[in-house]
């Protein structure tokens, strides 16, 4: 699957979306706070649509094959 | 200076004077794909290519630094070499997720996919490498 979310930008989408859901259960407790669920997913799996629609890309890596 | 010892120096380390061409990420960019602008793999190359990623410390790297310099001259007009110094270029052993040194990332002519191979290895069967990827030359062995 093509990817388009680099290692740092992965590690800050994980650390910033787990925090935003703990919101849920302490400060302001409220439901919103599962919405960090989005910059968590996109961070497990690399992709964000919306930088694909806008054109970013911060994974820069190129596949190549191992022989 | 060598007490009157002739030929070359030792090589304790290898230096930046070597005849193969080193790469920065600028002349990466232009000679070889410019990862910042376009996403999909194209080599602009006219020859196909080789790049050796390598680092001062490095043993094998001792060892492969001058079969690439002597493949590079052989093979001038048909393969380009280059090296990359990933002390110095870390962006560019990060983009192709460089793990080990030396690692050799071999370029084919257009968009086909560029091959890595980690290690160092022997210049035969570099060359061999070179000649069945790259140049796509049949082996052709003997029983």
């Amino acid at each position: 699957m093509k990817t388009n979310v680099g290692s740092v930008e992965r590690a800050i989408r994980i650390v910033l979306g787990l925090f935003i859901i703990s919101l849920a259960f302490w400060g302001p407790e409220s439901p919103w706070a599962f919405l960090g669920v989005v910059p968590v997913l996109t961070g497990l799996v690399r992709y964000c649509p919306v930088w694909q629609l806008i054109g970013v890309n911060t994974d820069k890596k190129i596949e190549t094959t191992k022989i | 200076m060598f007490n009157g010892r002739t030929g070359p120096p030792p090589r304790f380390f290898i230096t930046e004077d070597t005849m193969t061409e080193a790469l920065t990420k600028e002349t990466f960019l232009a000679k070889v794909f410019d990862y910042e602008k376009n996403k999909e793999w194209k080599y602009d190359g006219e020859l196909p290519a080789v790049i050796d990623f390598w680092a001062p410390w490095c043993g094998p790297c001792r060892f492969l630094s001058p079969i690439i310099d002597e493949l590079s001259e052989e093979m001038k007009g048909q393969v380009n070499f280059y090296k990359v110094n990933t002390d110095e270029e870390q962006e560019l052993a990060s983009v192709f997720g460089i793990q080990s040194i030396p690692s050799l990332l071999f370029i084919p002519k257009g968009s086909k996919q560029p091959m890595m191979s980690m290690g160092a290895m022997p210049k035969g069967d570099l060359k061999k490498v070179i000649d069945e990827k790259l140049l796509e030359k049949k082996i052709i062995t003997l029983a």
